[in-house]
């Protein structure tokens, strides 16, 4: 599926392309994208699928910057409700078996 | 790889190796004043040329008349079936409008610009398919 992905994120037109080397290759706003398709790819068939996109982009943020050793400037700080459903029934004494009952 | 993982190739394929390694090369030959020398990879255009090309193997050992249906065949019991399929369009049109999505990127994008440069030199202002490939393998991604 990467590579459908690293397709799906170049804006070229690849049939008018002499040098073949650029079907490989990202410019920057292309690797913003592709950033971004990954993520969305990553939490595909997840329990965390249905979340909004922002959601998935600003907690995978981090682990996209750590191989750079960067951190991210910004974040939302945002979790996913179905995590924090979870936590709300930890601390509650609520199991989600009891919630569906 | 394409015709190994279609499904082209195998035992039960509609046909073999060598009459698809043919349908590649007259493929690459038939444009060939518009790529350079020993080049082997195929453009979207020269790649629908294959499919047609492999229709018409097909067509010459099933004894059908029509190629156009052996295209169709060929497409919907071979190729698509088998086919990853992505919607650019509709996760492109939702990121664009998702304020908080362009936020995000917006606020951290010196980050991003360094990560970015960290593929790039002098000589290189691209990142390449291996290089996505091992960032994704680095960040133990699902995809």
């Amino acid at each position: 599926m990467l590579g459908v992905v690293f397709a799906e994120s170049q804006t070229i037109e690849v049939d008018i392309v002499k040098d073949k080397e650029r079907m490989f290759q990202l410019s920057y706003s292309e690797f913003v994208y592709f950033l971004c398709r990954m993520t969305q790819a990553h939490y595909d068939d997840t329990p965390y699928s249905g979340e909004p996109f922002w959601v998935k982009l600003d907690n995978m943020i981090v682990f996209l910057l750590d191989p750079f050793d960067l951190k991210p400037q910004f974040r939302f700080n945002a979790k996913f409700s179905s995590d924090a459903l979870h936590s709300f029934h930890a601390t509650s004494g609520k199991s989600s078996v009891a919630t569906e009952d | 790889m394409f015709t190994q993982e279609a499904g082209l190739i195998s035992k039960a394929g509609p046909t073999n190796e060598l009459s698809l390694m043919k349908c590649f090369t007259e493929t690459i030959v038939s444009s060939i004043n518009y790529r350079q020398t020993g080049e082997k990879s195929v453009s979207r255009s020269e790649f629908l040329e294959v499919l047609v090309r492999i229709a018409a193997v097909m067509q010459a050992t099933s004894g059908k008349s029509n190629l156009g249906e052996t295209l169709k065949q060929l497409l919907r019991e071979t190729v698509f079936k088998k086919a990853k399929k992505t919607a650019r369009s509709e996760f492109l049109s939702m990121l664009v409008n998702d304020a908080k999505s362009i936020e995000l990127l917006q606020k951290n994008c010196t980050a991003l610009w360094q990560a970015y440069n960290y593929f790039t030199h002098d000589k290189k202002n691209k990142v390449t398919l291996e290089e996505c490939v091992a960032l994704a393998r680095h960040c133990q991604l699902d995809v």
